[in-house]
């Protein structure tokens, strides 16, 4: 009876002691002088480190911790634990300890419910945190003083609870619905145990631009204010197995003593934005990859940077317009907005345009990243439907209206309670990198590769029934497969390496993007000096023209019609030019022909301009244009015709100038054919097109 | 209720049904005067043939009816009943040939239908309807003929004609379980849900101890959404019948339709406990496995069922959603490519995502 009274009252006493505030007092440590003395100097040394702000809790968590070690049980050691976590990387290890200075002592602090409240919120624990920031709420407004905060602002933080307890419901909803994705850390030739952020992709995913605070940056610094190095830009490049070879700090002049951070990579990997966060308040820069190197970094201009904080940027596919993150107070509606800017025909950028209300909150905006389509945009976001921090919304353009679709949060698990931000996601739109913090970091921050999945592939289950009595086989049930959502890019990104058709040595020329529809160019691009290389992105919903163009060649030419509803498709192709001598001969791919008729139609206006232009930039120069035919339909006919369409063509260029001498047309009908679809071969509707068209060829120089 | 139950139900019905032709005729030759004349003999020998036809023994019984119709050349019950023999041993078209001559004999409408049951036993089925239709014509109350008609009618899936004569058929016999079950089948491939219910019920009312209408009902509630009911009602079947693949199969899928995934692999194990070669179950206890993340078991049985059925396309398709899991990027992509060749269109919107 006496053994169970015993035990009774040591549980009892255990419990006692679990729930009470235990202080650093020599009367609750009477066995331990020395350990008292040790862990009362660490709590002084990381008060001292606490009261000097949140970019000293890094610091004090040190101490706390070995204090915490020594007397787990004081609910103002838990609590500022609790507040120095929250305010570091861990965030997620600030839970337990105000969970238990809640228990110990729930008026520990006037904002501990409004700390447990994120802590919960953090940990997705969203009941609990609603009910958290709703205690907090009464709690100030019964009683505003209860902050010992001077700059205590009420309706702010009425604001801010508010906001935090909506995005505890948007989670809810939007958890139950998770994404399927895929989520790899870009592995060891990206990733080291320092802070990396910020990934940035070509559109075809070859190129990858980040930033980085790991050793050896330019300067070999610390941030005093931080205690880590200063930041670089670093650049890694894909193997031919689709491997990351291992990154390149970008170097000088690039990179700096100083913080050196990127913004948008354009759709060919050869240009990016900087952050330059000592340049007047935060400016964005530009760099050119010329050849190798990159170029020294030029300011974006006075319009677009401004005394305020710009902070990101990305380019438009066409590489004609930047989307902006600004948080200047002209045209905002809070916080750091999305601004829009179109390049003039000097190269200037424009004055920015606030993208309006749809996309820009109370809050703030930021990381902006406009997809390879030219229409779908993707930044971070604290207001809309967040779940927490800031999360990645996309909004499409609708090109005929102007308008932007309401965003739409990318969903669980790439958004998470913190903030998720610097997304971009591939042309294909099957990947997208952001930067995380996950189990297999190799420490800190990592950049991350998610693959999205797309919505679930139902399964199909099959049965059968013995529907007739009287017949012995049973009947099966009719399968109809549910119908899976597609949501696909729909664009063709081009690219190859383009080369002297002679010596095959890589050319730096220019590639020229032409509506046909309108004949205007939509956008210019320079190969790569040093590799040939050369990208571009279509969005569908056109008919392109694409002229490669070096002075001393023959330009070459490819048309790309495709339709609105065309599949995302990555089309190499690899362009020789030919030097501009007697008997070099191209393909005007971009001259059009009304149906079994020698009329020019209209989308021909750009191609023919080029030739023009050609035949003015060298006087000399006489050509015979000859007309070919594919084989189907009679071969006088198509002789004929030919001969009639290279007719056209000279007749054209003669009305717009040029000496009828120095032209020669010919009509070859059928019997030139690039491939083997003569008379009787079967072949496709594509096969046939390679064999109608419009040759050029050098006869006098 | 496993294939050799269902051949089991089928012999009944035949069998019966010739029985009773058989024996009606009969009694009226047990009536009639015996003489002892060639005539005599022949109807001697014709009561004999149906004795031995009734004993099963139906090559004796040809021996006698083929006696008696030659004493008799226009011994038309006797043609007709040997039309009958021969159906049962399976000459279709001995049988075929008698009953013309029956026909020719006497329009009579029994002479119709059991030409009927030959010509459908020998797959000509528009034949066979024609001639349930020149019996219906003869007997408005020919309740078998409309029920094999509709029949017919069902398999050319012209499920509202087929209604129609079943609804004949019940109009006629009342308690016609059968010719109630396949109008609910009818109803049900035209997805009248509620009416195929209606008519299950309906069977079941007149007979509960069908296994296969208790499925039957399970599948049209599971079509409707009404999973519990479905689950009770294949559970039912299989209380009549335990050995019963199709409705544990199709329990299993209601099971997963209800999302009790582990329930509903306990009853696609079953299923194939019963017939290992079972390729639907085995494709089904893929897709539970899925759906419980196992995706290497969901491939290993997806294989198995294309092992069994290699022009199988869901299997294909199945096997491509877990190789996506598995990241198997590859081979999902050639698994959903296979489905798409297959048939198995679900694929295609798949394959956007394939390189």
């Amino acid at each position: 009876m006496l053994a169970r009274i015993i035990i009774i009252l040591i549980i009892a006493l255990g419990h006692t002691a679990f729930g009470q505030n235990v202080e650093f007092d020599k009367d609750n440590f009477a066995s331990d002088k020395d350990g008292l003395k040790e862990a009362k100097a660490n709590l002084k040394e990381g008060d001292k480190l606490f009261e000097e702000g949140t970019m000293y809790y890094k610091e004090a968590i040190v101490f706390y911790e070995k204090a915490q070690e020594f007397n787990p049980n004081n609910a103002s050691l838990n609590y500022k634990l609790g507040l120095c976590y929250m305010s570091s990387i861990y965030k997620y290890k600030a839970l337990p300890f105000l969970e238990k200075a809640e228990k110990l002592n729930s008026q520990v602090a006037g904002d501990l419910q409004y700390y447990l409240g994120l802590a919960y919120h953090l940990d997705m624990k969203w009941d609990k945190a609603i009910t958290a920031f709703s205690k907090y709420r009464q709690m100030v407004q019964t009683d505003p003083n209860a902050s010992k905060d001077p700059y205590f602002n009420l309706q702010g933080k009425m604001d801010d609870i508010k906001m935090r307890i909506d995005q505890c419901y948007n989670g809810k909803k939007i958890v139950e619905a998770p994404v399927r994705v895929f989520i790899d850390n870009l592995g060891d030739n990206i990733n080291t145990k320092y802070n990396e952020y910020g990934a940035v992709i070509s559109a075809d995913e070859s190129v990858l631009v980040y930033t980085s605070r790991r050793p050896g940056s330019t300067g070999g610094k610390i941030d005093p204010g931080l205690n880590e190095q200063f930041e670089d830009i670093y650049i890694a490049y894909k193997d031919e197995n689709g491997e990351w070879l291992p990154s390149k700090n970008v170097g000088k002049p690039v990179n700096t003593d100083n913080h050196d951070a990127n913004s948008g990579l354009s759709a060919d990997g050869q240009r990016f934005v900087i952050y330059l966060g000592k340049s007047n308040g935060g400016d964005l820069f530009e760099s050119v990859l010329q050849g190798e190197i990159w170029s020294k970094p030029e300011s974006m201009g006075k319009k677009i940077n401004t005394d305020f904080h710009e902070s990101s940027a990305c380019y438009s596919p066409d590489g004609r317009s930047v989307y902006i993150v600004s948080d200047k107070p002209d045209d905002n509606f809070g916080g750091h907005d999305i601004y829009f800017s179109t390049m003039d025909e000097k190269g200037k950028w424009g004055e920015p345009k606030n993208l309006g209300q749809t996309i820009n909150t109370k809050y703030d905006e930021e990381a902006v990243y406009m997809h390879p389509n030219g229409k779908t945009l993707y930044f971070s976001s604290q207001g809309h439907s967040s779940m927490g921090g800031f999360d990645i919304f996309k909004s499409v353009l609708n090109t005929e209206t102007g308008l932007w679709s309401e965003p739409e949060n990318i969903g669980y698990p790439v958004n998470t309670t913190d903030d998720d931000v610097f997304f971009v996601i591939s042309a294909s739109g099957k990947h997208g990198y952001y930067t995380s913090m996950r189990k297999d970091s190799r420490g800190l921050r990592d950049l991350y590769m998610i693959t999205f999945l797309g919505p679930e592939k139902p399964m199909v289950l099959n049965n059968e029934d013995n529907l007739l009595a009287s017949v012995a086989a049973p009947v099966k049930e009719t399968i109809i497969a549910p119908v899976v959502q597609v949501k696909e890019a729909q664009l063709t990104i081009l690219k190859g390496v383009i080369t002297d058709a002679l010596t095959q040595e890589v050319l730096e020329a220019e590639i020229e993007i032409v509506d046909n529809e309108t004949s205007k160019v939509i956008a210019t691009f320079k190969s790569n000096s040093a590799t040939g290389k050369y990208l571009v992105s279509l969005p569908a919903g056109k008919n392109y023209g694409i002229a490669v163009k070096k002075e001393g060649y023959l330009f070459h030419s490819e048309n790309f019609d495709i339709p609105k509803a065309a599949a995302f498709q990555t089309v190499e192709k690899d362009v020789e030019l030919k030097n501009l001598a007697v008997g070099s001969k191209i393909v005007l791919r971009n001259i059009f022909f009304d149906l079994d008729k020698a009329t020019l139609r209209k989308e021909s206006t750009a191609e023919l301009n080029r030739l023009i232009k050609l035949m003015n930039d060298v006087p000399t120069l006489k050509i015979e244009l000859g007309g070919h035919t594919d084989s189907q339909g009679s071969d006088s006919y198509n002789q004929q015709l030919s001969e009639k369409r290279a007719k056209a063509v000279v007749d054209y260029l003669t009305k717009e100038g040029i000496a009828a001498g120095r032209l020669k047309s010919a009509g070859y009908g059928e019997t030139q054919l690039v491939n083997g679809c003569s008379n009787g071969v079967k072949c496709s509707d594509e096969q046939h097109q390679e064999n109608r068209r419009t040759e050029f060829k050098v006869l006098e120089l | 209720m496993n294939f050799n139950f269902r051949k089991t139900v089928l012999f009944c019905i035949c069998s019966l049904g010739w029985s009773f032709a058989g024996l009606s005729q009969a009694d009226s030759v047990v009536q009639a005067d015996i003489i002892e004349s060639d005539s005599t003999l022949a109807d001697k020998l014709y009561n004999s043939g149906i004795d031995k036809f009734s004993s099963k023994m139906y090559e004796a019984a040809l021996a006698d009816f083929d006696k008696a119709i030659e004493l008799k050349p226009n011994f038309e019950k006797a043609i007709y009943n040997r039309g009958i023999t021969k159906h049962e041993l399976k000459d279709y078209e001995g049988a075929i040939a008698d009953f013309d001559a029956s026909i020719g004999l006497n329009k009579n409408p029994e002479s119709y239908f059991s030409r009927g049951q030959s010509k459908y036993a020998l797959g000509k089925k528009e034949e066979a309807l024609q001639d349930y239709t020149e019996c219906v014509k003869a007997n408005t109350n020919h309740a078998k003929a409309y029920y094999y008609r509709g029949g017919i009618k069902f398999e050319n899936g012209d499920y509202q004609a087929a209604i129609d004569d079943y609804t004949e058929a019940v109009r006629v016999k009342k308690d016609y379980s059968y010719a109630y079950n396949d109008r609910g089948s009818a109803k049900r491939q035209l997805e009248d849900y509620q009416g195929a219910i209606y008519d299950y019920q309906k069977a079941l009312n007149v007979d509960n101890d069908l296994p296969f209408v208790h499925n039957n009902l399970g599948s049209a509630m599971r079509k409707k959404g009404d999973l519990k009911g479905a689950i009770q009602e294949y559970t039912k079947a299989i209380g009549l019948d335990n050995s019963y693949y199709i409705a544990f199969n199709n329990r299993g899928s209601a099971r997963y339709d209800d999302k009790d995934y582990k329930g509903a692999l306990t009853d696609f194990d079953k299923a194939l406990a019963l017939k290992k070669d079972y390729a639907y179950a085995l494709n089904n206890r893929a897709s539970a496995k899925f759906k419980l993340e196992d995706y290497k078991g969901c491939v290993d049985d997806c294989t198995k069922a294309i092992a069994i059925d290699a022009n199988y396309g869901y299997a294909y398709l199945n096997r491509g959603n877990a190789k996506e899991l598995l990241r198997d990027e590859k081979g999902a992509c050639e698994d959903w490519s296979k489905a798409v060749e297959l048939g198995a269109e679900g694929a295609r919107t798949h394959l956007s995502g394939c390189n």
